[in-house]
């Protein structure tokens, strides 16, 4: 890695002094053709590391609360992992679901669990690269990867919230219609309200994802504030 | 002896046997209840909790009682020696294994785990009189983990010494005296058969189980209350006795006749070496330290009158006995035992006991009032002493030696328990009187009236009650725990590893092997699984049951009709009965704890196939 950023910065600094010593031989290229400044790849490294975290922090969650839980009880979403305030909140959870009839949450019904943490890992390594190589056609990757993900991610969401609302065993005890939680705010269901919310993982990879953004093309933002 | 307190022993029996009378015509003391209404210091809202936890013996019910104070609402009822079918304690396998041949006891004295003088909050002792055993209750969950005994050569270990200071034994000592070695001896061998005994019962740190350790042999006498000796006396145990009249029929004339008794004085830490040194006899498996063939680990100061409770004070200087017949307590100065002890002040030897010097010994007598039964401690060295025939708690303080404050009680006080007020650092606040008689204090309930504990206020400087509820029979001794030491869990832990658990409904199954029938069944909202279980008359039918519901206070109850089978499983819990199909026909299971939405549709059946 310092082998490669040393040379990185080596190359730099001989295009500096290339343009300075023999103004006329190569042409100038306007600013924001060139490789990114260090502004932009410090704001590149951020968003690497935002999303390097975030990859270990909850990003959405589901509070439960009925006048038989005063404490209430929680679904907390991780990349990699399902989790409770309390140690039994899911098994507890799926105690009560039961009764409607809606399937059990577990984290081996969720595959995406198994790899999404790895996705971000590697998405993080790219950002990475191009803050090292200062490649803009990588960073373009980045963002559209960005962008991607954050779409299908959302769909996703809306899908399990849409499979585990709608696909209620027809023999459950306690018969509710069909419904969609949100994936923000708040719900009604029998004894119980829930209040959805993004948690400060999610967070992180909006900050990520800004960072990504302006380090992409935050430069030419400034080129052409200046001009 | 000093003459003053060989004239209130005789002026106290003769106002003793006045009030009694008085009390069994029918006349209650005079004294209005100071209950003042509405007294905001004893109002917990609902929904708050209590400051302390109250540990009560609850006698011959064979339980404890948990009760909050000040409120002094009941919280809980741990069954402990009896059987309990809300809990199913006793009717489940292992509760039934620990109970033993026995569906009773009798409760006497609770003793809460302690650390460096002071309770912890991890473990709770008690003692069986009736059947010569002792228990001990997790305060996590709130379960009598372990029974020990009956225990060889002791008969009715009534006196209890609580633990030591750091929970190393729990102590009792009895009531009666058997042939130790058991064997038949007619009562005209009183004196040159029986004995008397204390058990050491070792207690391990990390779990609280309990193994009788060493016993220590004594003279018939009867031995009552006891306490550990902390500060400077740790290592030492104060115990009270009476009937140094060795008599063995109608006591409660012919045990009433020395104008003393004694105070016995031992030294566990020389017993517990004594034991080390390979200085005892083994007697049907126990190893017995026989007093007079060791010396320095028993000895007596003579004490007045039939002495009921023997205290330690916080400070651990000073031991007192209360005089029940006597209306003094006899407060006694450690250091000025152990002097005596070492300038060998000894009025005589009994049975390879030095009897010390009373003189020498004694700090001070507190003129208590009639019938001077407990001492509990406050802060700032206030003593509080229940007196039952007077029914009033007396108030001194150690070093003034004088009673400044009494208050009355309703009616005839036994025990009383202060806020941790038999540690080292009693809290003061609160004083709960055990009192034995409710007489008019309640709604009647027919010729027998409960027992009554009323909630006296130590903050002020003149003593109140301010609080009062009934009780079932019967708290002797209680114990009082700031509620924060206390740490419970909600969920038994998930133990997969235990072979008679399931944890799953794929799980659910029945193994058959002859005519042994297993059932591995689960309990979860709201359902048994499996709930058909069908065997053939005459099959022994075993059932695990696991309550999957890892949600507090989602208890689960297997009842089998017409099966005498009823039990719990807390949540997290695996319990397993057993019994054998005699009956052939068909019997519903059903969950007998109230556990959900859908609990009376929580059933299954029981096929019996006839032969």
């Amino acid at each position: 890695m310092s082998a490669v950023s040393l040379s990185n910065e080596a190359q730099g600094g001989s295009a500096q002094a290339q343009e300075s010593s023999d103004p006329g031989k190569k042409k100038v290229q306007p600013r924001h053709k060139k490789k990114f400044p260090t502004a932009s790849r410090g704001l590149l490294i951020g968003g690497a590391i935002l999303l390097l975290v975030s990859s270990f922090l909850p990003w959405w969650g589901l509070d439960l609360l009925a006048p038989q839980y005063p404490e209430g009880l929680s679904i907390i979403v991780y990349p990699d992992k399902l989790a409770g305030q309390g140690e039994y909140d899911i098994v507890n959870l799926n105690a009560l679901n039961h009764y409607i009839g809606m399937d059990k949450i577990s984290e081996a019904g969720f595959p995406e669990l198994q790899y999404i943490k790895y996705i971000i890992w590697g998405m993080a390594a790219l950002i990475v690269a191009v803050a090292l190589l200062g490649s803009r056609k990588l960073a373009y990757i980045a963002c559209a990867l960005f962008v991607v993900g954050a779409a299908v991610g959302l769909y996703d969401m809306y899908h399990w919230l849409q499979t585990f609302g709608s696909n209620l065993a027809p023999d459950a005890p306690i018969i509710v219609p069909p419904f969609v939680p949100p994936m923000i705010g708040e719900n009604h269901l029998a004894n119980f309200t829930t209040y959805s919310s993004f948690r400060i993982g999610f967070f992180f990879l909006v900050a990520s994802a800004v960072f990504v953004f302006v380090g992409t093309w935050g430069d030419k933002l400034w080129a052409r504030k200046r001009a | 002896m000093k003459e003053l307190s060989r004239r209130s022993f005789i002026m106290g029996g003769g106002t003793i046997a006045a009030a009694t009378a008085a009390g069994l015509a029918g006349c209650t003391p005079a004294g209005t209840p100071s209950v003042a209404a509405g007294d905001v210091r004893l109002f917990v809202p609902p929904g708050e909790h209590d400051e302390y936890y109250m540990f009560a013996s609850g006698g011959h019910s064979g339980q404890i009682f948990v009760i909050g104070v000040p409120s002094l609402r009941r919280i809980r009822t741990i069954p402990v020696f009896s059987q309990d079918s809300a809990t199913g304690y006793g009717f489940d396998e292992h509760t039934k294994a620990m109970m033993g041949d026995f569906t009773w006891g009798d409760l006497h004295h609770p003793s809460l785990s302690e650390t460096k003088g002071d309770y912890d909050g991890r473990f709770l002792f008690a003692n069986d009189n009736a059947n010569n055993r002792a228990a001990m209750i997790d305060l996590t969950t709130f379960q009598t983990k372990q029974i020990v005994g009956p225990i060889p050569n002791l008969m009715g270990p009534h006196s209890a010494v609580f633990v030591t200071p750091n929970t190393e034994y729990f102590m009792m000592g009895t009531r009666f005296s058997v042939p130790m070695d058991g064997a038949y001896y007619e009562l005209d061998q009183y004196s040159a058969k029986y004995d008397g005994v204390m058990q050491a019962i070792a207690i391990d740190q990390a779990t609280g189980f309990m193994t009788p350790a060493w016993q220590i042999k004594l003279p018939p006498w009867n031995y009552d209350l006891s306490d550990a000796g902390k500060g400077p006396s740790e290592g030492w145990a104060f115990m009270s006795t009476y009937n140094s009249e060795e008599a063995s029929t109608l006591l409660e004339v012919n045990a009433s006749k020395n104008e003393t008794d004694y105070c016995m004085c031992i030294n566990w830490k020389a017993a517990e070496q004594a034991v080390a040194d390979g200085k005892y006899t083994e007697i049907n498996g126990q190893k017995v330290i026989d007093p007079e063939k060791t010396e320095g680990v028993v000895y007596a100061i003579p004490a007045a009158k039939s002495p009921h409770g023997v205290d330690v004070t916080p400070d651990g200087k000073y031991f007192i006995t209360n005089g029940k017949l006597a209306p003094i307590c006899s407060v006694f100065s450690f250091e000025k035992m152990l002097k005596a002890i070492d300038a060998k002040d000894y009025l005589e030897t009994k049975r390879g006991i030095p009897i010390l010097n009373y003189e020498s010994v004694l700090e001070a007598e507190v003129e208590a009032g009639l019938g001077p039964l407990h001492t509990q401690f406050g802060l700032d060295g206030w003593a509080y002493t229940t007196l039952f025939v007077d029914s009033t708690v007396a108030k001194w303080k150690i070093g003034e030696w004088k009673v400044v404050d009494t208050v009355a009680v309703q009616y005839s006080p036994g025990h009383s328990t202060a806020a941790e007020g038999d540690t080292v650092s009693p809290d003061g606040k609160y004083l709960v009187a055990l009192n034995k008689l409710s007489t008019d204090r309640h709604l009647p309930v027919g010729p027998s009236h409960p027992e009554n504990m009323q909630l006296v206020d130590l903050a002020s400087d003149k003593m109140a009650v301010i609080n009062e509820a009934p009780i079932d029979p019967e708290p002797h001794y209680a114990q009082t725990i700031k509620a924060d030491k206390i740490k419970t869990i909600f969920v038994i832990p998930k133990d997969p590893s235990n072979p008679d658990s399931i944890w799953s409904e794929e799980e659910a199954r029945i193994e058959r092997n002859g005519s042994d029938v297993t059932v591995y069944a689960l309990a979860v909202r709201s359902r048994f699984l499996p709930d058909v279980v069908q065997v053939n008359q005459g099959d022994n039918v075993t059932i695990h049951l696991t309550n999957i519901d890892l949600d507090q206070d989602i208890t689960h109850g297997f009842a089998i009709n017409l099966h005498n089978v009823n039990f719990e499983v807390q949540p997290g819990q695996t319990s397993t009965v057993k019994f054998t199909a005699n009956k052939a026909g068909v019997f519903p299971y059903f969950c007998s704890n109230f556990c959900s939405a859908l609990h009376q549709e929580m059933q299954g059946y029981l096929l019996v196939k006839p032969k």
